[in-house]
């Protein structure tokens, strides 16, 4: 009977070790998603905030082909 | 299917709903900043095609004009509110102090169908802008309840 405790007790401390180390991993798991979804979102937002300049580059370097292919405006690019 | 992505990813993470906004926001953004180079590209292509088939410079510049006007200055807008919604998300985001503040996971699957919706509004206009693919984020782990 003693050993039936025994055993009983060991098997519930055994699980409560389980829970406690799943609690510990699912903690370390959210801290590395975080730091991988906000490293991720930082970047793409610096790729997304540079869109006004490459969009003046292309409006530039289209009026530069025009220019050199039939000369330039004489009035100046249209507003 | 993407919708379908951001209701399993709701659903995977209804015991911590700050990964899911996580996997969402990260998603969102990567998508996000592709259509933006896709159509930094096409862009390009578009204003060169209409160079080389110009008739004069007059004719090119009357062209250039109307596109910038009817084609790229909406879709930049589309994509700078879009940039602004992310943004906004990723500070709610990361100003959460637990699961229960991450009531912006709605916003996020919204954000997401914008993102979705951002490409069909690009394709319409005849820029071949590919589909986002959507980065599958880790599965959630167990709720740290």
């Amino acid at each position: 009977m003693e050993e039936l405790i025994a055993g009983f007790m060991l098997a519930v401390g055994k699980v409560l070790v389980n829970v406690v180390q799943a609690e510990n991993a699912s903690k370390e798991d959210a801290a590395r998603l975080h730091e991988e979804s906000a490293a991720i979102t930082t970047a793409a937002l610096a790729r997304l905030f540079r869109l006004d300049a490459e969009i003046d580059a292309n409006n530039a370097a289209a009026e530069e082909a025009a220019d050199k292919k039939f000369g330039p405006l004489e009035q100046g690019p249209a507003k | 299917m993407r919708a379908l992505v951001v209701v399993a990813l709701v659903v995977a993470g209804c015991g911590n709903p700050l990964v899911t906004a996580y996997a969402v926001r990260q998603g969102a953004a990567a998508s996000l900043a592709d259509v933006k180079d896709a159509f930094v590209k096409a862009d390009d292509a578009q204003q060169k095609a209409i160079v080389d088939e110009g008739p004069d410079r007059a004719g090119v510049e009357v062209k250039l004009t109307r596109y910038r006007e009817h084609v790229q200055a909406p879709i930049k807008q589309a994509i700078d509110d879009t940039t602004a919604a992310l943004a906004a998300a990723d500070t709610a985001i990361e100003t959460a102090k637990s699961a229960k503040d991450a009531g912006m996971v709605a916003a996020l699957g919204t954000l997401w169908a914008r993102v979705g919706l951002l490409v069909s509004a690009i394709k319409l206009t005849g820029l071949d802008i590919p589909l986002p693919s959507f980065t599958p984020a880790p599965a959630a782990p167990p709720s740290g309840k």
